[in-house]
Parts: C-alpha cells; structure tokens; sequence
C-alpha cells in the first residue's frame, strides 16, 4: 500500500483528529476516538457523525476545526512534525497496537518501517549494566537495527550514547511534551538525537513530567519495537511495566539473566511467550537476529502448511 | 494432510507473537454459554442463544478458537486484520489462527458424527465488493469443497437471524456436512443466519468455526471472568470444539511434545 494517495494525510483530517482529540465527544477516551477513526478510515467523517455543528458560533470563538487548523500551523512552524494514526508514514509496527497513539510529535527524521529495539533498564545502573547497554546498542547497531530509548537517566542513557558513537540511528520516545527535556540532564542528549535521529512525543506540547505520562510512553515504545531488551532494573522499574506491556501485545522480552537473577517480576515472566533470557551481550544479540528472521521463517512455514 | 513439521513451527509462532494477549475459550457448563461460549451466570445459554434456542436449522456444533476482547489488543486485532488497508501485523496473526485451527481442530468435527465433506465462510452483510480476507485465509486450507455463500445486497437488521441474509450459489449432495468459518461472533446473527442458509441449500449437518467470540468487557459479569484467565496464554493444541482435548475416537494430535514454549 505504498506510494498511493492517501486520504488521512490531508490538513483537514489532521485538523479534525486534533479537534477530535481536543474536545472528546461524549467524554470518549483518546484511544476509543482512534479506533473510531481507524474503522472509519477518515477524522472529518467521524468529526460530521460525533460533534453536532454550532448554528451560531459563540462571540469571539472560532470555529473549532480552524482553531485546530491553526494551532497544526503553530506546531509545525516550530519545526515540530505532527504525524496522525492515518497518516501513510505513522510509524508501522506502532499502529499494530492498541495503544497506538492517535497523533505523533516528531523532530528528527521519521521512517514508517524502522526496525528497532528497545534497551531499558534502571536509571541508577551499575557500571557493568551500562557496559552491557552500550554493548547491545553497538551491536544493534553492527546489524542496522535503530536503538530505542526512553532518554531517561542510566541505562537508556548510556544505550542512546553508544548508538551516536557508533554512527547508527537512535529514537527516544519521551514522556513529556515534545519541546521539554526531562530529566533535564539529558536535554543536550535528546538535542543530538533530534538532529540525527529522531525524538517521538505522543502528549501535546507543553505537556509536563507525569507518572502515568511514562506508562504511556513505555507502551509507545513496546509498539515502536520489535522487541525490548531489558538490560538492568529494580523491582518498581519502568522497564518492568515496559515488558509486561510487551508481553501483552506480543512483543518479544529479552530479560538479562541479570535482572531475572534480581527481580520476582522479571521471574515470573520467564516462561511466558515471547520471553527470553541472554545470559551475556551475545545471548542478547543472537536473539535479536533470530527474531529479525522470524517473518521468513514463518512465511516458509505457511508456505509448507497452506497454499499460498 | 498437513505437513506436521509446519504445524509446530507455526504454533511456536503464534504463541510467541500473540499467547500473551489471546485466550482459549472456556468450555465449561454454567460457566459460558453452550453454544457461544460468552461468560454466563448459572444458565446453559446466554440470553441471546436461549432465545433462539428450538429454531430449526441452528449450528449442530459451534467451536471458537480464541477471545477478542473490545478495546484491547485482542479485539484490535481482529479488527486490524481487515481494516482497509489491512494491519499486515493482524492480518499474520488472523492467518495463523485460522489456518492452526483448521489444520489441528478441523478434523475434529466431524469426530462424533460424520467427516465434514465442505466448507464455507460467512461473507460481509450487505454484501461488498472484493474477495472477504477470511476466505483468502479459509480457502488455503479448508476441507472438501467450497459452498460458496452470496450475501443480500441490502438487509435490514444483519444482526437479525434470516435465512434470506445469505444463499448458497448451488444446492448440497445428500448428507452434506458443512465446516462454516466466520471471524467474529458477537451475538451469532451471521454465523446462524448462514447455517440457516444452508440448510436451505440441503445440508445435513452444520458445524461452526469461529475465529474470535467477542467479548465486552463492560457487561455482566465478562470482567471478572477475563481477570481470572490472566496468564493462561494460548495454546493452539486446545480443541476449540471441547475447550480441552480433542474428541476421542480419533489419533491423539502428537504434536503438543514439540509446541512453542
């Protein structure tokens, strides 16, 4: 389905999807307006069905599809690029999902099919864990693989680091509005990765640092991914929340034997699908490489099972 | 028959990328319904199915492969698969669902009574234009020949139960035992309606494939009951037709030994 026209890309259904988003008809939640927009393939048509027109507008108020309109035209005049669920370029292995984000905010260079791996872990790591880090960016990076973070303090750190070093192409999903930096630590960081990566937010600009702001953002990341790998964590870790999300779309959980050998969390997920555990950076990476072969393999398979 | 190897590398496959969210379905008497296996409080049928129930020409055998729950990742799926343009993640998915099903569970039904001889998928109501992406995935595996169903062009109520929904292109050999695929069951309008039709067009047996029961989970008591299947991740040897092993009087499916993890 590339190349074609694509209607969910126009300035009128970005407009909608915001206005939509804004004003929540029926106090429906972000992700029950996505899917409604999905099925209807169009934001202007759920628009028209959802939010009865104003016969008059109210003294001094514009009419709310403009008012998105041009707040869009803010935001991208910022440098900032606003990227819908309709959109052919939203990011393809996100939109499979449920909880894709309705919209994007991105600086940096956006790519719809980019193959990348999450590496999190603790935000206070210890030396070997952020060797390891560094090691498993390096070596996704050997593979041209993407190095997905959430630019958080430690692990995610060191991994978004070692991925610039290497010269390979790094994303961080934050968990605030796309023009803040949090932890403000890592603003120069998240800098560099705009410039030569790319920096995603899915929370409207100006949205401040919020605990279930980060629990959003690590099911982006789970979505973003074709896998996570989680290098080393506590028991109340985010990447503890990140692989029980994965778990739960089907994403395949690359655990250390680290953070298995330190967490009852992290136990208890062993033995579930998708799970793995490397006992060393090559266990870590040989996994990697399997699962990138795995859509083949399964086409082989299907082939040997069914007729095509 | 299929080739045994593909089997198992495909079910590991399906584990891995979606036994964290898909469920089997709950056989159990009291606890879901008899025929749709939807959630139920201490009645054989839910409410739907126990107002059809005595209507001649109903499923003689319902079997559901999997729960898809609205809004989770589940039921998001099962919409993906054919949204348009198609999710290609879902529509993997789907295609491996069906295509374990048939290949492990098809045989099945026909194990207490006689083999099936066809099959048949339930098309879009009002009828679309362009081939249904669950007969593209049917049609590479399915037993005995295709009774090919047309859908009315302009129905009413589709959630109602009416023969005249859908009409089989030619009338059945005696004895005829139907295998009818469908991807969602909410209330059982369509997949019943299409029984009805081809019992119409001569069949003597009917029997039902479900991908996915569709579950609210804001209704009754549905919560409660998913709450309780947390952690019991898919597993394709399940008999969708029993909700545990499959029907005796057959050779025991060899394969569970080298299924995924």
């Amino acid at each position: 389905m590339s190349g074609g026209q694509n209607a969910g890309s126009t300035p009128q259904e970005r407009a909608a999807l915001v206005a939509l988003l804004r004003e929540r008809p029926g106090r429906r939640g972000w992700a029950e307006i996505s899917a409604e927009v999905l099925e209807a393939g169009s934001a202007v048509s759920v628009w028209q069905r959802m939010v009865p027109p104003l016969l008059v507008n109210a003294p001094g108020e514009a009419d709310r599809l403009d008012a998105a309109a041009a707040q869009i035209a803010g935001w991208t005049g910022q440098g900032w690029r606003v990227l819908t669920i309709l959109e052919e370029d939203y990011p393809a292995r996100l939109r499979a999902i449920h909880q894709a984000p309705p919209v994007l905010f991105a600086r940096g260079t956006v790519t719809r099919d980019d193959l990348a791996v999450s590496v999190v872990g603790s935000r206070q790591a210890s030396p070997r864990g952020l060797d390891v880090a560094a090691g498993v960016a390096r070596g996704l990076v050997a593979r041209g693989v993407t190095v997905l973070g959430g630019l958080a303090l430690g692990i995610d750190a060191a991994a978004h680091r070692a991925a610039l070093g290497a010269g390979g192409r790094t994303v961080g999903v934050i968990g605030t509005g796309i023009d803040r930096a949090y932890p403000a630590p890592n603003r120069e960081l998240q800098e560099q990765i705009a410039e030569r990566g790319l920096v995603l937010s899915q929370f409207w600009p100006g949205a401040p640092p919020q605990r279930h702001n980060f629990l959003m953002r690590n099911a982006t990341m789970s979505g973003y991914g074709l896998a996570t790998v989680v290098v080393e964590a506590g028991e109340q870790s985010g990447s503890r929340a990140q692989a029980r999300i994965a778990v739960g779309h089907g994403r395949p959980v690359i655990l250390t034997s680290l953070v298995v050998a330190g967490n009852d969390w992290a136990r208890a997920l062993v033995g579930r699908p998708g799970v793995h555990v490397a006992a060393h950076l090559q266990g870590v990476l040989d996994v990697v490489d399997q699962l990138i072969g795995e859509p083949a393999a399964v086409g082989a398979a299907l082939g040997r099972l069914a007729l095509s | 028959m299929a080739d045994p190897g593909a089997v198992a590398r495909l079910s590991a496959a399906l584990v891995a990328s979606a036994g964290g969210y898909l469920r089997n379905p709950v056989r159990q008497e009291l606890l879901t319904c008899a025929v749709c296996a939807t959630p139920v409080t201490g009645f054989r049928l839910c409410y739907q199915c126990q107002r059809r129930r005595g209507r001649t020409g109903l499923a003689d055998a319902t079997a559901f492969l999997a729960y898809a729950v609205a809004g989770r990742q589940s039921g998001y799926v099962m919409q993906g698969y054919k949204a348009r343009p198609p999710v290609p993640e879902h529509r993997t998915i789907v295609t491996l669902l069906v295509l374990l099903g048939l290949a492990r569970h098809a045989g099945c039904a026909g194990r207490a009574s006689v083999p099936v001889t066809h099959w048949a998928t339930v098309p879009s109501l009002p009828a679309r234009p362009g081939e249904h992406p669950l007969h593209a995935i049917v049609s590479r595996l399915a037993p005995g020949g295709e009774v090919v169903l047309a859908a009315a062009d302009e129905v009413e109520y589709s959630r109602d139960l009416d023969p005249g929904h859908f009409r089989a292109a030619a009338p059945l050999p005696a004895g005829a035992h139907v295998l009818l695929v469908d991807d969602t069951w909410a209330r059982g309008g369509h997949a019943q309606s299409a029984a009805l039709a081809l019992r119409a067009a001569g069949a003597a047996r009917v029997s039902v494939l479900v991908a996915a029961r569709w579950i609210n989970e804001d209704f009754g008591s549905n919560a409660t009951f998913l709450r309780g299947l947390s952690g019991r991740d898919y597993d394709p040897a399940i008999c969708p037709w029993t909700g545990a092993a499959c029907p005796a009087g057959i050779t025991p499916d060899r394969l569970e030994a080298t299924d995924g993890r």
